[in-house]
């Protein structure tokens, strides 16, 4: 697992408050109890805050699962 | 220093033995307090992680090597005994860190804290969640700490508070992320606060339905939580004065039923001005502009506010955030979140210092260092022509300064007091000689300069005011100091002012350790009370006997029934009085108000001045008719422990004795609930004359009788009768 990976899934247990959380690319909202619509914002907000970038609602918006989000946490945090 | 960033990528693809070997020589340099120094830290404890699974047997033996080798290394060694699933020594580690109080305040008691909550020890773990905050912190911070006190109420262990409050949240915007920024600012300041949250928006809807969810959940207090889009205003409105009276008789309507129906005191956020506007200054300028409409309706929703409903200045908390900062307009879009989360640490503070006033639990003692904080410079060395104060340079305006923002903080009835390390004459030299002096001897009600511990001449200032130290705040540019008061006397608040004269004003306002809903005339005069209580100490020294003494003091005492004119100073009383209090009952205004109007309860107060001064309200009672039973309860007794031992106990219960007696009942009964706080009333009852009433009651609790025929009338020669009004 990567560093990035690793601190994404340190937020990912944080906000769903669940020290035993395993997330991968493929992992989507489903897979993840209590990754509802007001938890999604929440965590939206904890990533923005953990690694210091803002994301676009358009971009938020094309996340199908796991793996986007990482690929354009990683693309904000090496541009 | 090594960047943070380069350093995780560094050991990131190494292998494991020269990783370890790398990171080890690294730890040298990481030795720093800075917040870069920290984020080095962490990156190295991440650089390492991996190994705890690719290969633990080599890190052990590292960790084994450098643990205890110096703060920076436990501080990494923490981290990886955590993740490597070794709580004890990972809590052994921390303890380290914490003992020298090295790195993060919120990183290393949120941590120790999480370990400590996990092996069920609840109680120490919250005094870590709560020491993570004394400071302020970010967003991200405030919202683990949240997190983490969700995890210790559902431990189901009852965490340490000083009062509880049933508040409603009602939020025009989104209040998900508000929530437990308000739960954790209210633990930090020991309210246990249950909150409802209602559904965005809807407001109005829950306070106008007496069905809603609002209404069944009967708060303590009710949020308000607007802003500026709530008003709904078009940028240029025809009729000005119709637009601006027709929100705040909305929200005055709202109040009203909060107030009399819920019995709940308002908080009503005021409108925060737009950041952005279409008319650009026109928006001010027109009489009909919406930015000016919407500081014309802050004022008018002041002016409308009485006594139960206060204003949280939304605006001036948007101002002194950062307007640009104040927005994130792309959540507002996402989610309907206003303020910013980054606003929102600030917006809780403003709602915690009103709660805290509101409670009781504002502060009311400010204990001022003396050498580079009342003034530059050392007074024992420098002498009166050396220290910098005044005019003269810019270092002695910045100490003028707080000189002054000190008084006008005692003018409004803040205590004064001096706590210094230095020869008493010395210290007291520039207040007698130095022109550009502002502050007079005669402003302090305690002088302390000694070579004594700061912690051990705070603790005696508190005893001689009769102060619980929770109720000092503590200002001095030594930052040893300050750590070594913060440790010994945690309930003292220690603002980090740093050492440069020109922040001690701004860090101090910051924290609201002050804030008031009020200002009554008990405020003003406090400060000469306490000088005032000093000289009748003198004159009690003098007495040959205590009758003599009380005799002296020409003791005029006023009594009357709850009035308007009253309520607020009683509500006051009622909520912050914790050491002459049978029963330490919390009651609002309105609820107060009810038992004015009740025939069934009687309500006094009491009012006591001498020669040296009126002491002002200083005395509750409340008693309750139990007509089956034939008896006058007392369910509130309480008095200011500045007028302690004058014959005032006698003289309050000898009124409630006459009351019941006048309205033919046989007993007069007495509760005493134990707190913390209230062992000095104990045994008043038994001291009166009451008998055990032989009721079964609660532990500690004890329930006395007082027999009122054939029982004399209770006098007090020593104090003259004044009823109100008569």
């Amino acid at each position: 697992m990567t560093d990035l990976m690793e601190r994404l899934q340190d937020v990912f247990r944080e906000v769903f408050d669940d020290d035993a959380l395993e997330i991968v690319d493929e992992t989507v909202a489903a897979d993840v109890d209590e990754w509802d619509s007001l938890n999604h914002v929440k965590l939206v907000v904890a990533i923005e805050e953990s690694f210091g970038v803002h994301f676009a609602n358009r971009e938020i918006a094309a996340w199908e699962n796991v793996g986007d989000m990482r690929k354009a946490l990683a693309a904000k945090l090496s541009g | 220093m090594p960047d943070a960033r380069l350093l995780g990528l560094a050991l990131a693809e190494t292998a494991p033995e020269e990783r370890l070997a790398r990171a080890g020589a690294l730890l040298e340099p990481l030795q720093g307090r800075s917040e870069e120094a920290h984020a080095a830290r962490e990156a190295l404890a991440r650089g390492l992680r991996g190994l705890v699974r690719e290969a633990p047997d080599a890190l052990r033996p590292w960790l084994d090597a450098h643990w205890a080798e110096s703060p920076a290394a436990d501080w990494v060694c923490a981290r990886l005994f955590g993740w490597l699933g070794e709580p004890e020594r990972a809590e052994e580690a921390w303890d380290a860190v914490v003992e020298r109080e090295f790195g993060s305040r919120v990183e290393r008691h949120l941590a120790r804290a999480r370990l400590r909550l996990d092996r069920g020890a609840v109680a120490d773990a919250a005094e870590d969640l709560r020491e993570a905050f004394r400071d302020p912190a970010g967003h991200r911070d405030l919202e683990r700490g949240a997190k983490l006190l969700a995890k210790l109420r559902a431990a189901g262990e009852a965490l340490p508070a000083k009062r509880r409050s049933r508040i409603a949240l009602l939020g025009g915007s989104t209040t998900q992320l508000m929530r437990p920024l308000l739960e954790l600012v209210c633990f930090r300041d020991g309210i246990e606060a249950e909150i409802y949250e209602a559904e965005y928006g809807l407001y109005r809807q829950e306070v106008l339905d007496r069905s809603s969810a609002l209404h069944r959940f009967a708060p303590d207090v009710v949020l308000i939580a607007t802003h500026w889009r709530d008003a709904q205003l078009p940028p240029l409105s025809e009729d000005a004065d119709a637009a601006v009276e027709g929100l705040a008789a909305g929200f005055e309507a709202l109040w009203e039923i909060c107030r009399r129906e819920l019995r709940a005191h308002v908080i009503q956020h005021n409108f925060d001005l737009p950041p952005n506007d279409s008319y650009g200054g026109l928006g001010k300028s027109l009489p009909g502009g919406r930015a000016r409409l919407l500081a014309r309706v802050n004022l008018e929703l002041l002016a409308r506010a009485g006594p139960g409903v206060s204003i949280l200045d939304l605006d001036a908390v948007a101002a002194s955030h950062g307007k640009e900062r104040w927005s994130a307009d792309s959540l507002w879009y996402l989610a309907k979140q206003h303020p910013a989360p980054d606003a929102l640490g600030a917006w809780a503070d403003a709602v915690a210092a009103q709660l805290r006033a509101l409670l009781g639990l504002g502060r009311k003692v400010l204990a001022l260092d003396l050498d580079n904080t009342l003034w530059g410079g050392v007074i024992g060395e420098d002498r009166l022509d050396g220290i910098r104060l005044g005019a003269h340079s810019p270092e002695g305006e910045a100490h003028l300064d707080l000189q002054r923002y000190a008084r006008e903080l005692r003018e409004r009835g803040v205590v004064l007091v001096v706590c210094s390390k230095n020869n008493e004459a010395d210290a007291r030299e520039p207040f007698e000689a130095h022109p550009e002096m502002l502050l007079r001897l005669d402003d302090f009600a305690v002088f302390r300069a000694n070579w004594q511990d700061k912690a051990s001449n705070l603790r005696e200032i508190a005893a001689t005011l009769g102060l619980g130290l929770d109720s000092f705040v503590f200002v001095d540019d030594n930052p040893t100091e300050r750590a070594w008061v913060r440790r010994a006397l945690p309930e003292v608040a220690v603002p980090e002012v740093g050492d440069d004269a020109a922040d001690y004003v701004r860090v101090l306002d910051r924290g609201r350790y002050f804030e008031a809903l009020t200002l009554s005339d008990e405020d003003r005069l406090r400060s000469a009370d306490y000088a005032a209580n000093a000289r009748r100490a003198e004159l009690a020294s003098g007495a040959t006997s205590m009758d003599e003494f009380l005799a002296s003091l020409e003791m005029t005492a006023t009594i009357g029934r709850f009035d308007a004119a009253n309520l607020p100073r009683i509500t006051q009383l009622v909520n912050k009085s914790n050491q002459f209090n049978l029963t330490t009952r919390r009651y609002t205004q309105e609820q107060l108000q009810a038992f004015a109007e009740s025939p069934r309860h009687v309500t006094s107060w009491f009012r006591l001045r001498d020669r040296f001064g009126d002491n002002g309200l200083i005395g509750v009672m409340v008693g309750v008719e139990d007509p089956e039973q034939s008896t006058l309860e007392i369910d509130l007794w309480l008095m200011s422990c500045r007028v302690l031992g004058r014959g005032m106990e006698a003289l309050m219960c000898g009124t409630l004795l006459e009351e019941a007696r006048r309205r033919g009942l046989s007993r007069l009964l007495g509760r005493y609930l134990p707190t913390e706080k209230n062992a000095m009333v104990a045994d008043l009852y038994p001291r009166l004359g009451f008998k055990d009433a032989g009721v079964s009651a609660g532990p500690g609790e004890t329930v006395w009788a007082l027999d009122v025929e054939g029982q004399p009338p209770i006098h007090c020669p020593s104090i003259r009768i004044e009823t109100a009004g008569a």
